[in-house]
């Protein structure tokens, strides 16, 4: 078989010859028997190739494929500011940023907050006079209201009023008392408080004054169901009728009314038509009496509004109608938050302005720094007379008020009773402004608490003896005075013997002035090399300078001096006695902090934690670093603090890290 | 069959030559360059694969494939066969692959068979069977024989076998793309022939026995 037939033989087995060609091979191929064979096997092979797998390639790749080629023909899209902005905003470091400027901006509010009473102060002085700076002998309420800047009459007051339902006439009665729409109660503040003088303050007769008398503001709107209770809504008098004859009208109006009086309220005994108007008032006989029946559904009011968001009732100034619920502890609550939301605007608006600290206030007639620093101490609330009340309110207010607070627990509040609702809400702001509302400061018995875990701190007795009272301001100079070869120092007099069989203090030299240190001060013997006796060594605790000037209660003092050295358990115990002997003191939230810190030295970290969470919110930085640190010694299960404190529980502690090594030179402000 | 290879040409009529589609992407069509990838994707892919024996590295040089084809488009001329170019750059990324792996081309005949549980050779794997008839587990066995045994033709005769058997290029065409003459590559194409049918040998009843194999790399 030669090369030419082979290769036509070829072409032939794959069908590349014409048709001519073909069949002259063809022709000649049945004549030749290896040919045949030859092509056999190849149609053998060709079968036995075709079953093999046919394999498909990666769809990714397709995609990739055909992706590349739509970027390579179509033109480059330009960068635009967007395409800029997607690149800034999806890198890692502008989320780092974003989220420092977060928690940065969330200090400062929450700081700020903290100074909402002052804030709230100054924004009231500085407001324009309100309904118990304008005089209001003056007319009624109604002539008052038609001089008042409009308001929002038709909204609807939040006021519902349980209603005997066969006392409907006397329900009627209540509401239209409750109202307030006649002329002699336009009472304000001033009138309240002169009734309270006359020796006729108790509450009930002061709601009954407050409530009393019926006017023509009566506004109402109420649907009466088939018998029980109702509830009244007191809303603006045009609108009543109208309102009324179109839920008689339309059931489903009352028909959520009637089932929830239903279901809540106590049923009472079916009146007469008591929407009418003409309709004889009476009181029914098996229901309460008008004097039971009207604290109880105030009562009720008060924890339906307690419960509910009590609408806006800014535009309720001067001579609208009155509300008809007005307990004081509702009255309390809207106030409250009314102090709160004016003290907000305040620092919006005078945020700028802040008055330096040596600047004179304006419009104080009371001595705020006082009042300011009796709220921020809880140890001693200040007393009622002492709130601050700026212009408002006369001497003779002042003297209603303190009588007021006297005579029980509703104090001044009690006379806000039924009171107008914009000299109400102003008293209430004042009552909020000289409330602070920050988070109050530890009192000394829950620090003294937080620190009764403590052995170091139960062995007070042992720590008062060493302290050393000295004046701040000699310089701290320590001589080491042979006491085994300890260190300790005391004033003078036998030292007691500490828990750890240390000493408690060997003498200082006469020459060395007594400086506020620590007295248990322990040296363990294998350490002691470093000092001899007679060496001076500096003692000064780390003091921020504006402090450095003030005085420092000694008991304070020794405690920095002791966690200056490193004795964190003596820094302990003169901590609890500086808590228990000046809880007034200016630098208590600082002692408290270090306390704590004296504590996370020591390796307890449940009694750090527990001190840290006793740092008042007014205290700043401060309390910011606080939180941080209860944030981290949550965290950490077990620190390389605790870890020293497991190992060597006697051995000082000086490689722990202290948190506070150097406080801060500005003392938050309080 | 024919009516697949008549709906394929149809097809293609319709949409275009592969020349044609690739004129509308050099002048910006997108959409004729998704054509030419779903015609010879699936083609060149087993080229390759059947080329280097390795799927995922078929996968590589698929893509590697195309994306110089793109890369390359404003280089086309009309003149030329897509097909012929085409090839031609999937045998250029072949023969790159295979010289990096070399060691792999010629795999001994004493090394344990790939994919043997039983850790045989190919040596041992390939007599001791009988011819009563192709179950599905001998069907499989009979499969990886003949890849073997494509793994066993030189890179010459397998690139001309593959390409003129599964790729169903012309000897004309595979000539270009190889860049020999027509008779070069139907030689080679008839050595790769007799050696297949001589490592299929046990598996056909009606082979010839006694057949002298053609020794392939000597005459190859």
């Amino acid at each position: 078989m030669s090369t030419d037939f082979d290769t036509r033989l070829l072409d032939l087995f794959y069908g590349e010859l014409t048709p001519e060609e073909a069949a002259a091979v063809e022709a000649e191929l049945s004549q030749d028997a290896a040919a045949q064979q030859t092509v056999a096997d190849w149609h053998r092979v060709r079968e036995a190739v075709k079953d093999l797998p046919v394999p498909e390639p990666d769809p990714q790749v397709h995609y990739t494929i055909l992706r590349a080629a739509r970027e390579a023909v179509e033109p480059a899209k330009p960068k635009g500011l967007w395409a800029w902005l997607s690149g800034v905003a999806f890198n890692p470091a502008f989320a780092g940023v974003a989220v420092m400027a977060l928690a940065v901006g969330s200090v400062v509010f929450f700081q700020l907050n903290d100074n909402a009473p002052e804030s709230a102060l100054d924004k009231f002085a500085d407001a324009p006079t309100g309904a118990s700076n304008a005089p209001v002998a003056a007319g009624t309420k109604r002539e008052q209201a038609a001089k008042a800047p409009a308001v929002n009459q038709d909204q609807p007051r939040n006021s519902s009023i349980i209603v005997p339902a066969d006392g409907p006439a006397e329900a009627m009665d209540t509401a239209n008392r409750a109202v307030a729409g006649d002329g002699d109660e336009a009472r304000t503040v001033d009138d309240y408080r002169r009734l309270g003088e006359d020796g006729k303050g108790g509450k009930k007769d002061l709601a009954q004054r407050a409530f009393g008398g019926r006017g023509e503001g009566l506004d109402q709107a109420a649907a009466k169901t088939k018998g029980e209770i109702v509830s009244l809504q007191v809303t603006d008098k045009s609108k009543t009728a109208s309102r009324v004859e179109e839920a008689d009208k339309r059931p489903e109006m009352k028909a959520p009314v009637a089932k929830r009086s239903k279901s809540k309220r106590p049923e009472f005994k079916k009146g007469g038509d008591w929407r009418s108007k003409d309709a004889p008032l009476s009181v029914a006989k098996t229901g309460p009496s008008r004097e039971k029946a009207l604290p109880a559904a105030v009562k009720r009011d008060d924890q339906k509004s307690a419960r509910e968001p009590t609408p806006r009732r800014d535009a309720n100034v001067n001579g609208a109608p009155g509300r008809a619920s007005g307990s004081t502890d509702a009255l309390a609550n809207r106030g409250a938050k009314k102090a709160k939301l004016k003290a907000r605007r305040s620092r919006a608006s005078a945020k700028p302005a802040r008055r330096p600290a040596s600047a004179p206030a304006k419009k104080t007639a009371t001595p705020r720094p006082e009042t300011a620093k009796a709220q921020t101490s809880q140890f001693a609330p200040p007393p009622p007379s002492d709130l601050g009340r700026g212009d408002i309110g006369s001497p003779d207010d002042a003297k209603v008020e303190r009588e007021a607070a006297a005579a029980g627990k509703d104090g001044a509040k009690r006379v806000l009773d039924g009171v107008p609702v914009a000299a109400a809400d102003m008293e209430e702001d004042l009552a909020n402004v000289v409330t602070p509302t920050a988070p109050p400061a530890p009192a000394a018995g829950d620090l003294l608490d937080a620190m009764a875990d403590d052995d170091s701190v139960q062995d007070r007795a042992a720590v008062a003896e060493t302290r050393i009272v000295a004046k701040a301001t000699v310089a701290p100079k320590i001589v080491v005075a042979p006491a085994r070869t300890t260190m300790a120092f005391d004033s003078g007099g036998a030292p007691p013997p500490s828990r750890d069989g240390f000493s408690m203090g060997g003498g200082v030299a006469p020459e060395a002035a007594p400086a506020p240190m620590a007295a248990n001060a322990r040296q363990p013997e294998g350490r002691s090399e470093s000092l001899k006796v007679g060496d001076v060594v500096s003692a000064a605790p780390a003091q921020p300078a504006s402090e450095r000037g003030a005085s420092i209660p000694p008991l304070l003092s020794e405690a920095r001096a002791a966690r200056a050295r490193g004795d964190h358990r003596a820094a302990v115990g003169a901590y609890a006695q500086y808590f228990q002997r000046h809880p007034r003191d200016g630098q208590f939230s600082r002692g408290v902090f270090e306390a704590a810190a004296s504590y996370e030295a020591l390796g307890q970290m449940e009694q750090a934690i527990r001190m840290y969470g006793l740092v008042p919110s007014t205290a700043g930085a401060l309390y910011v670093r606080a939180r941080a640190r209860i944030g981290a010694l949550r965290t950490l299960r077990r620190s390389p603090v605790e870890d020293a404190a497991t190992d060597a529980d006697d051995e000082p502690r000086r490689d722990v890290v202290d948190p506070m090594p150097e406080p801060p030179n500005v003392e938050p402000p309080r | 069959m024919l009516w697949s290879l008549l709906a394929t040409l149809v097809k293609k009529t319709a949409q275009g030559s592969d020349e044609e589609l690739m004129t509308r992407y050099k002048e910006g069509d997108a959409r004729a360059f998704e054509l030419l990838l779903q015609r010879h994707e699936g083609p060149v892919f087993r080229f390759i694969f059947r080329m280097v024996k390795h799927r995922e590295l078929a996968n590589d040089l698929l893509q590697e494939t195309f994306l110089r084809v793109v890369k390359n488009a404003n280089r086309y001329s009309h003149k030329a066969k897509f097909t012929t170019w085409l090839y031609t750059i999937a045998r250029n990324q072949c023969i790159d692959a295979l010289r990096k792996a070399s060691h792999r081309r010629h795999p001994s005949l004493d090394q344990p068979y790939r994919g043997d549980p039983e850790g045989r050779t190919l040596m041992e794997k390939l007599p001791g069977r009988g011819g009563d008839g192709f179950d599905q587990t001998d069907a499989q066995e009979v499969r990886g024989r003949i890849e073997d045994a494509l793994a066993q033709l030189s890179e010459e005769q397998r690139e001309v076998f593959v390409m003129r058997e599964f790729q169903r290029l012309k000897f004309k065409d595979i000539a270009v793309v190889v860049g020999v003459s027509e008779n070069t590559i139907k030689s080679r194409m008839r050595y790769a022939l007799e050696n297949l049918r001589l490592a299929l040998a046990d598996y056909a009843a009606d082979m010839p026995s006694g057949a002298d194999p053609v020794p392939v790399r000597s005459r190859a």
